[in-house]
This record gives C-alpha cells, structure tokens and sequence, in this order.
C-alpha cells in the first residue's frame, strides 16, 4: 500500500492534518476488514472508530520504517476478536436474522438457504477459528500474513484452520441431516 | 471444502462496507473529545519503571496501615499519667519489661 511515511512522523508529533489523512488513506482497509466480521453497518463503523483511536493511542510505538499496514491491520483483527469474544452469543441471534438492518430499511437480497445455513455455522465457531478461517477464505491471505496479523506461528494457522473447516463441515453436515 | 462454503465464501467477499463521508471528521471528533489520564502523559518507556515504584509505594503504604507499629517507649498520655502512679501501679500497668519472679513478690499491694 502506497502512503507518504512522513504521515506517521507527522502524526506522532500530534499534527491533526495528518492524522486526518492517515484516517482517510486507511478507514477502506480498515473497514473492509471489519465488514468480514460483522453484518451491521453501524457496528462496522464503531468498531472502525475504536480501531483509529487505538492507533492513535500507540502510535508512537510505531516506527515509519516499519509494515505500517500490516500493524493497523493487526490491530483492527484484535479489536474484532475482543468484540467478537464479548459479544459471541448474542449476535449469534441477532447477526442471523438482522433485525437492526430490516428496522434501518437497509434490505439486502436474500440469499440462498444453503448461505444462511453456512452463516449460521461459521458464526458458531469460535472467534479463534472463525477469524484465520475468514482471513483465509475471504480477505484471501496466505497462512504467513494470518500468523503476523494473529501474532501466532504458522503451525497454530494451520491448527486452526483445519479444526475450523472440520466443524464447520461437521455442523453442514448436520445441518443436512 | 464444499461448494456451497466456497460459494459462501465468494459472496462474502463481495459484502464489504465503504466508509461514510463523514467517517473521518466522528474520528477526529472522537480523539478530541478523548481526556489523556496520567498514563497518557508519562512518556511509554518510563511506564513500567513508574509502575513498578508505585506497585511498592503502595505495598509499603498498605503494609503501614495494616500492620500497626509496636511504640517503642510509654507513649506521651501515659508519660504524663505515669507520673502520678504509685511504683506498684507503673510496674502492672506502663512498664513494657516483665517484672520477674523476685521482683513481683517485692512490691507492695497493700492499698
């Protein structure tokens, strides 16, 4: 990703128009991100938020030479974990079935039952397997990148990854049943 | 993977939110809005050493308060009071030193 490093520099010396361009430059990463997560535009967008005043909290821990992306990616995957582990249960029900979207009149297209069935189960899995799973499936990256991004060894990746796609084959096949 | 995952998959990658176009200014708005507490002020490196001298300010504080310190000699009431008891009444009550065997069967409890 192409960005002026000077933009850190600026940023960690509390420049307010660089942090508005870092804000601008990143917030299209950052929320594709977070929309793997979760299906309600509103919470995308707090959670989007959170995530940029954490970088700002940290900022200064970050060097100008360093993976810059990749450390704010870091930290949008973390949030979502936190968010995710909190919120688990609950959002089994309501991420399901949308109720917030249908009050908001934003109708999306329905989708084939085979869809809400793999939703269903992919939302049941852990947040541990449901993240690297969906940053391999969806965000495409490769098992290095998960590893960094999750702070893990690449072997934990492949741990997770496999035990991920064998429950969410064992709750399909259930669900066929 | 089966195919209805792998189509799953593909139609998730297609669901992706764009910012608003006031995304940028709620942020901004956010971090002034944020009141820096102490740990934002104290420069990062110097936070553990910080925590670390407040962790056993504080030990020793709490160690004070709870554990309380045997005076060492008669305090300043019984220094005063002290002066008007008889010699039997300052051995049984302000004298820190045990009297011994001989010394106890020497004093005088006659009224």
């Amino acid at each position: 990703m192409n960005f002026d490093r000077e933009l850190i520099v600026r940023a960690q010396a509390g420049d307010k128009e660089a942090q508005e361009s870092l804000v601008k430059t990143f917030s299209p990463m950052v929320f594709r991100l977070i929309s793997r997560f979760f299906r309600s535009r509103e919470d995308v967008e707090d959670l989007a938020q959170d995530v940029f005043v954490k970088m700002f909290g940290r900022i200064d821990q970050v060097r100008p030479d360093e993976n810059f992306p990749g450390w704010l990616q870091r930290v949008a995957v973390n949030t979502c974990y936190d968010e995710l582990r909190k919120t688990r249960r609950r959002r089994i029900a309501l991420e399901t079935f949308g109720p917030r979207e249908v009050a908001e009149g934003i109708v999306q297209p329905p989708e084939p039952q085979d869809f809400g069935k793999a939703r269903l189960a992919l939302q049941a899995l852990d947040p541990k397997l449901r993240i690297p799973l969906i940053l391999k499936e969806v965000e495409e990256m490769s098992v290095e990148e998960i590893a960094r991004t999750l702070s893990i060894t690449e072997t934990n990746v492949k741990v997770r990854l496999f035990r991920a796609r064998k429950k969410l084959a064992a709750s399909l096949g259930d669900a066929k049943k | 993977m089966n195919s209805t995952l792998n189509n799953f998959f593909k139609e998730e990658r297609k669901r992706v939110f764009e910012p608003g176009p006031y995304f940028t200014q709620r942020v901004m708005a956010r971090l002034s809005e944020a009141v820096p507490t102490i740990w934002d002020v104290i420069p990062r490196a110097i936070r553990p050493v910080m925590a670390l001298s407040m962790i056993l300010l504080f030990g020793v504080l709490a160690v004070q308060i709870l554990v309380p310190v045997e005076p060492a000699g008669p305090g300043p009431i019984i220094a005063i009071v002290g002066q008007d008891l008889s010699n039997v009444e300052y051995t049984l009550f302000v004298d820190p030193t045990e009297p011994s065997a001989a010394e106890f069967d020497l004093l005088d409890f006659t009224p």
